[in-house]
């Protein structure tokens, strides 16, 4: 258990991070989630003690953090890099050691990875020969080269492509059916909705709302109605007990309404063409919870 | 111990580098260039000079003709008698009708200078030389010491002394200059002494400078590429700085043993043409040389570690840099004019104050005997100011590391230094 107890940490006057708490149980996947600088990379460098907070502390199972803990971790920045004139073997070989593997163990298990990631025929090649997309995959090895017990990895699909994407998420999950617990922020919702057990809602350093993701679900979820249609989308407002979101054809209704009644009111309205009734997605919970203050929040990409 | 990993990491970087073995096998090259340079010139400038004159005295001219004719060449050849300034160097005389002749050699380039001597030349004592190019002094001092040996030699001719007489007062006087050090006279020469304290000043300097340099850029690539938020979920960020420092270090002391190696091994197959050199003695000096190397080092790197952990961009810190070369520069290049006087209140200042002790420390016991306790002394303020620059550049580097934006200003480096 990963514990974060009333951290703090301002920058000047700006709050990065403000009396958050959280609890991350052992061997889950764990989103923390909000919009760009709502204090996600502060609170994952509070964590992984690259910075120290103004106020509060973080315990790893009852243990403040120290190099024993940090050895256990592997972290992944949202800005990568490694030396770009170094061979990779090297550069792999010295992040382990860093984290306590001696120099045999630590060649073994690069070379293991990058066996397994398609890269061990470049293992002697400086990092500024490979592609983008291997660089991307040899950080992730840094990241596991040590076999931490912990992932932190800071919008870790940020800037990859669907390939690299679909390597990662297949790897984080892999690391979870190993026991491992992962840690990670973004502010794509719907990834961390398809990946995560538990999230944390961040907003303006302030959390939000956090816990099983399910049960955030089940608490802060309305019904919605999803319809595709044909006609003035302007026609649709004023359904009682109810608020709209257009997208063009589509729109997006959040009521405690029977699908039945809703038809009944707007087939004068427009052409329904089609509709469903659908589980609450993350955004509309984040948008229900902190409204207008997550603009640059949606389903896509920003 | 994580310092030592980051250390040998950073050493591996440095020393299997291609310029890293290229400069380690030029820097020998160059130096001996250097040393060779005044012999160059020293050749270029011994080649034959043509003097035009108008001697209204016709004494003058003769004297002229008489000391460069061929015979007497030779004859002072045999019996070695050649001052400094004229060693074999040769000058053809001769005869013009006016200025305007001698001009048109000139810019033919048949003459190098015009010498007018007016017939009143033995109670006024001027002269006026023309030259096609006022910057060579060699030919400038020979004409002189020659004039003025004519005039004197006029002048005694006049007193009807005798031949051998009047050659005993015109011999030139042999100075032989010898150090005394520690109460023992040293064979060593100025030129050699000079010699000696360059070659160990220009590697104290470039090595200060490019290891420095060499941080500079290894602080940067860590910002910028963000290796340092990895580095530091793995280390604490003073052994971070340690490792950096110590590596890089290591990696110049590892070239200068390479560079001794080279010198002795070379030593000892040239040692014969080398008899006043005095080996033992050079290693004493090439040990103090370690010592304010490497605590000189720690001095000047953390100035580059903290310049470099400050700012985003190679171009950042070269702005930054520019002034801050010049301070460094500065105790390198005035300890080459107080070179000359190693006792003096200012010699002393610069050999204890921490930045230019390492420079001058390495002049003063070079060029005049110096006593273990003055070294022991500079010494410490060298390691102690050290210290505390090692201290307060590692509280900068744990945040700046870590800062992005606008370059701090002093009172944040100040707040940084309290909390970092």
């Amino acid at each position: 258990m990963i514990e974060i107890r009333n951290i703090s940490k301002n920058f000047d006057s700006i709050k990065a991070v403000n009396n958050l708490s959280l609890e991350i149980p052992p061997g889950v996947i764990y989103g923390i989630l909000g919009p760009n600088g709502a204090g996600k990379t502060t609170t994952l460098r509070i964590i992984l003690n690259i910075i120290e907070p103004d106020k509060g502390e973080v315990l790893f199972g009852n243990r403040k953090v120290d190099l024993g803990v940090l050895n256990r971790v592997g972290y992944l920045p949202e800005e990568r890099g490694l030396y770009q004139k170094e061979k990779a073997i090297e550069v792999l070989i010295y992040l382990a050691q860093l984290k306590g593997l001696n120099k045999r163990k630590a060649k073994e298990r690069a070379l293991e990875l990058m066996e397994k990631f398609d890269l061990a025929d470049r293992a002697y090649s400086k990092i500024e020969e490979l592609s983008k997309g291997m660089q991307q995959k040899l950080q992730f090895i840094s990241t596991l080269v040590h076999d931490p017990e912990i992932l932190i990895l800071d919008e870790p699909f940020s800037g990859l492509d669907p390939i690299n994407s679909e390597l990662l998420r297949n790897l984080i999950l892999e690391e979870k059916a190993r026991g491992k617990t992962v840690i990670f922020s973004t502010h794509i919702l719907e990834q961390a909705e398809k990946m995560c057990d538990f999230v944390a809602l961040i907003s303006k350093g302030k959390k939000v709302v956090d816990g099983k993701l399910s049960r955030i679900k089940a608490d802060y979820g309305k019904r919605t109605i999803k319809i595709e249609f044909e006609g003035d989308g302007e026609e649709l407002k004023n359904l009682p007990h109810s608020s709209l979101r257009l997208y063009g054809r589509f729109a997006e209704i959040e009521t405690d309404m029977e699908l039945n009644e809703v038809l009944k009111e707007l087939v004068d309205r427009v052409k329904i063409l089609r509709a469903e009734r659908t589980e609450p997605t993350l955004s509309q919970i984040y948008f229900t919870l902190v409204g207008g203050e997550s603009e640059n929040l949606n389903n896509n990409r920003i | 111990m994580k310092t030592l990993i980051i250390t040998g990491f950073e050493l591996k970087r440095v020393v299997q580098k291609k310029w890293f073995i290229i400069s380690t096998i030029l820097t020998p090259v160059f130096i001996i260039l250097y040393a060779a340079f005044p012999v160059l010139i020293g050749a270029l400038s011994q080649k034959e000079r043509t003097l035009g004159m108008i001697d209204k005295t016709g004494i003058v001219i003769q004297e002229f003709q008489k000391e460069y004719s061929n015979s007497t060449l030779e004859k002072k050849q045999k019996k070695g008698k050649f001052n400094f300034d004229e060693k074999s160097i040769k000058i053809k005389i001769q005869s013009l009708k006016n200025i305007d002749e001698g001009k048109s050699l000139i810019a033919s380039k048949k003459l190098d200078g015009i010498l007018i001597i007016e017939d009143d030349f033995f109670k006024t004592r001027k002269a006026t030389l023309y030259m096609r190019n006022v910057a060579d002094t060699v030919f400038q001092t020979m004409v002189r010491t020659r004039l003025n040996r004519i005039t004197e030699l006029y002048l005694l001719k006049k007193l009807n002394l005798e031949e051998n007489i009047l050659e005993e007062i015109l011999k030139g006087t042999n100075l032989k200059i010898l150090k005394v050090e520690k109460g023992e006279i040293k064979k060593e020469s100025m030129e050699s002494v000079f010699t000696l304290y360059m070659i160990f000043s220009m590697l104290l300097f470039f090595g200060l400078v490019g290891y420095g340099q060499i941080l500079l850029r290894r602080v940067i690539e860590d910002k910028r590429s963000r290796i340092v938020e990895v580095l530091y979920s793995s280390a604490p960020p003073y052994q971070i700085f340690m490792g950096k420092l110590l590596g890089v270090g290591i990696a110049g002391i590892l070239q200068l043993f390479f560079w001794l190696g080279l010198g002795l091994i070379g030593y000892f197959y040239a040692s014969s043409y080398f008899p006043s050199f005095n080996i033992s003695a050079f290693f004493s000096k090439f040990l103090l040389f370690l010592l304010f190397f490497f605590t000189g080092f720690f001095l000047y790197s953390t100035i580059f570690l903290t310049i470099g952990s400050i700012v985003e961009t190679e171009e950042d810190a070269q702005h930054l840099m520019g002034p801050i070369m010049m301070i460094i520069t500065l105790p390198f290049a005035i300890s080459f004019v107080l070179m000359m006087t190693p006792e003096s209140w200012l010699t002393i200042f610069f050999s204890y104050f921490p930045y230019s002790a390492p420079f001058f420390m390495m002049m003063r016991s070079i060029i005049s005997s110096i006593s273990p306790m003055e070294i022991v002394a500079s010494v410490m303020l060298v390691v102690l100011t050290s210290i505390v620059s090692v201290w307060i550049a590692s509280k900068i580097f744990r945040i700046g590391m870590l800062h992005t934006g606008k370059k701090p200003t002093i009172p944040e480096l100040i707040k940084w230094i309290r909390t970092g």
